[in-house]
């Protein structure tokens, strides 16, 4: 193993990375602010990944620049999950909001399933096969503007969450409901808003990622499974952390992969998920 | 006795005559499991055409009077009154809970005298108990060495197993040995269910009877979207003889991940998969040139088979796309069954299975480079196999020198002259 090949998995795990902890920020939104595990969330970025195959397909657009219009379609997918599914069991056990993500999960999944069968299909783009060469290490196109991408839309997340007069209420929902409500702060409005964003984050990763990976009805699990273990590791409802979580699940998956036995490299995600757990029980950077 | 009764008895006789004109069937019904759709929807599209044609050559609508082919010059089986193949397809999904279920639904339902399928091995794995149980007699062209290691009565292999198919990789290893040109390590790559992990067990034994050592073995699990570290490995160790097993869709990741990762070993042979897949050279273009394979059938083999290039004419002028291993396979599972048929005169399924048993085809009946026969466990004795390289994404026959079209490129090239 020459210093160059573990360097280069460094990279190459960075980029990774970076596209989980946009998902993971996604996770990481609602179950912050909701106290609510969205189980279906792999399956909006599958059905995202096909808006931009579809685009590509159809209209000729290179999978990149369906950004925008992932977002804007996901956003609206997650307002519409909220208000007809979401708010109905709020006030239920939290087993019913549970089952509802679930029941999401497979009526989101078999819809794709029915309507698109369970080919594999993809995008082909000039991006994500140019690759692009820095002091001998190498990135792939595709993965650079993915990693960009989910940087740019994590921090303009940030930004929002904490500038903003409606990015504040949010998180002062988060933090104490209770209070939120006697200052005033309408949850109905800003749980819908929650939930848009939160999907609209699957939206921009669909689109990102859909240059170099191809979409089947059960791709949402590539994604989601470190995304969770990159949401747990980062500290539970901390966007931050998630995509601080999400580089190390990167890393630890590629790294760990080349220096042991590729074959073990998701059992090393798992590993250091369960041992971050045991020795700190809120995630690395959990409050 | 009198005349009515003789008029009776007349009639009766007649009647049972007539009768047993009209027992034989007007057609058969072979069902058949390929992965339609799932993660190698363009390889079950191939198998698909190469049955109908093949179904289409027995009932007389493919022209190939005179070539020797088993099939040619009929208008159905002709034993069975020129009874004709109706083909019932199943989609596996590349799936082998679906693919059995798939199998059990089409045994039960359509009720067919033979079945084949379900090109992935894993799947084929799974089916074999289904159609063992209902008597089916069954071909497939799955390698995993395995398949045939279990007794089954109903299951014959057409195409080659894993280490009929390794085998070629060893002779062609020697033969580019006395051409002068060097190689380091071998390494094998490659997806872990059963074609995967047969194969590569295959190659490592053959190997080891060589006295070659297998430098690095990785093993992947198909469904995941970064394969950096899979070739990173590879790369570090220096593996320059790589051997890959893959479906389509990590076919085409790996593939665009070593042009990233500027891994180009001298060479890549795969027992086919990915790389007989049109949809892997829509996706990776050029990058699909200089990668070598198993190669089971070659048009331009036509010195010594005249008759394959009018075939294959015939083929492309119908499907848009030339023979290849996946149709050509599966051209030849349908003559194998209909040959047996015929000879077994009925649509019994243990007295087919007893004609699959005695099947000879010799080469020149089939459009397979290698003819017909079964061992005792019912694998086809006569399996051989060439390599073909990737040239101008197109697979070119390099080796053996008789057959070759093509001389090989090696090493293959590095990436930073492509």
């Amino acid at each position: 193993m020459t210093l160059e090949i573990a360097l280069q998995s460094v990279v190459s795990g960075l980029m990774f990375g970076g596209v989980i902890g946009l998902v993971a920020v996604g996770v990481s939104l609602i179950w912050g602010i909701m106290d609510l595990i969205n189980f279906a969330y792999g399956e909006y970025l599958m059905w995202s990944m096909y808006l931009t195959f579809f685009l590509w397909a159809g209209l000729g657009i290179e999978p990149i620049l369906t950004v925008p219009i992932t977002a804007v379609v996901l956003f609206g997918a997650g307002v519409l999950t909220y208000r007809s599914v979401i708010r109905p069991v709020l006030r239920g056990p939290i087993f019913a909001q549970i089952l509802s993500t679930f029941g999401l999960l497979v009526l989101l999944r078999y819809t794709a399933w029915l309507l698109f069968r369970p080919d594999d299909r993809q995008a082909q783009s000039a991006l994500a096969t140019s690759v692009v060469v820095l002091g001998g290490l190498r990135v792939s196109g595709g993965e650079l503007v993915a990693f960009a991408g989910s940087l740019v839309a994590t921090t303009a997340l940030f930004a929002f969450l904490a500038y903003t007069k409606t990015g504040k209420a949010l998180r002062a929902l988060a933090q104490d409901r209770e209070a939120a409500l006697a200052l005033g702060i309408e949850p109905d409005r800003l749980y819908a808003l929650a939930w848009g964003l939160s999907t609209a984050a699957a939206g921009v990763a669909g689109a990102l990622v859909s240059s170099f990976m191809y979409v089947n009805p059960l791709v949402g699990d590539v994604f989601l499974l470190p995304a969770f273990a990159a949401v747990a590791l980062g500290g539970f409802g901390n966007v931050y952390g998630a995509v601080a979580g999400g580089l190390v699940i990167g890393v630890v998956n590629v790294t760990g992969g080349t220096l042991t036995m590729p074959k073990v490299k998701l059992a090393l995600v798992y590993l250091v998920f369960v041992g971050v757990l045991f020795m700190r029980p809120k995630g690395l950077w959990g409050r | 006795m009198n005349r009515r009764l003789l008029v009776a008895l007349a009639i009766v006789a007649l009647a049972v005559i007539s009768g047993t004109v009209l027992a034989q069937p007007k057609e058969v019904v072979i069902g058949v499991i390929v992965p339609l759709t799932g993660p190698a929807p363009g390889t079950g599209q191939d198998c698909k055409l190469g049955a109908e044609f093949g179904a289409d050559l027995i009932n007389g609508g493919v022209k190939a009077e005179g070539s020797g082919l088993l099939g040619a010059g009929w208008n159905g089986i002709p034993s069975l009154g020129g009874a004709k193949l109706k083909l019932v397809f199943a989609d596996s999904q590349g799936s082998p809970e679906v693919g059995r279920a798939e199998a059990e639904r089409l045994i039960t339902t359509v009720k067919p005298s033979g079945t084949m399928g379900a090109w992935h091995s894993g799947v084929t794995v799974a089916i074999a108990p289904v159609i063992e149980r209902y008597r089916i007699p069954h071909t497939t062209i799955s390698t995993a060495t395995e398949l045939t290691q279990r007794g089954f009565q109903y299951l014959f292999r057409v195409g080659v197993n894993a280490h009929q198919g390794g085998e070629v990789l060893f002779q062609y290893l020697d033969w580019i040995g006395q051409q002068g040109k060097k190689w380091n390590k071998l390494g094998q790559l490659h997806e872990d269910t059963a074609a995967g992990v047969n194969f590569a067990n295959a190659v490592e034994e053959m190997a080891k009877a060589r006295g070659i050592s297998v430098a690095l073995r990785v093993p992947y699990s198909r469904e995941q979207a970064n394969m950096d570290s899979e070739i990173l490995k590879l790369k570090s160790a220096g593996i320059d003889v790589l051997v890959q097993t893959s479906y389509t869709s990590d076919g085409i990741i790996i593939r665009k991940t070593m042009r990233k990762l500027d891994y180009a070993p001298a060479l890549i042979f795969s027992q086919g998969g990915f790389d007989d897949d049109p949809k892997f050279y829509e996706a990776v273009g050029d990058d699909a040139n200089f990668g070598s394979k198993r190669q089971l059938w070659s048009p331009a083999l036509s010195s010594t088979k005249p008759i394959l290039k009018a075939v294959n004419d015939e083929f492309k002028r119908r499907n848009g796309r030339d023979i290849n291993d996946n149709s050509v396979r599966y051209i030849t599972m349908i003559q194998v069954l209909a040959d047996a048929m015929n000879r077994a005169k009925s649509v019994e399924s243990q007295a087919i299975q007893k004609a699959l048993v005695a099947t000879d085809l010799k080469a020149e009946q089939v459009l397979l480079v290698h003819g017909v026969k079964f061992d005792a466990k019912h694998d086809n004795v006569l399996g051989k196999a060439m390599v073909a390289q990737i040239q101008e994404r197109q697979p070119k026959i390099v080796f053996p020198p008789e057959a070759a079209v093509a001389k090989p490129v090696w090493p293959m090239p590095p990436w930073s002259t492509r």
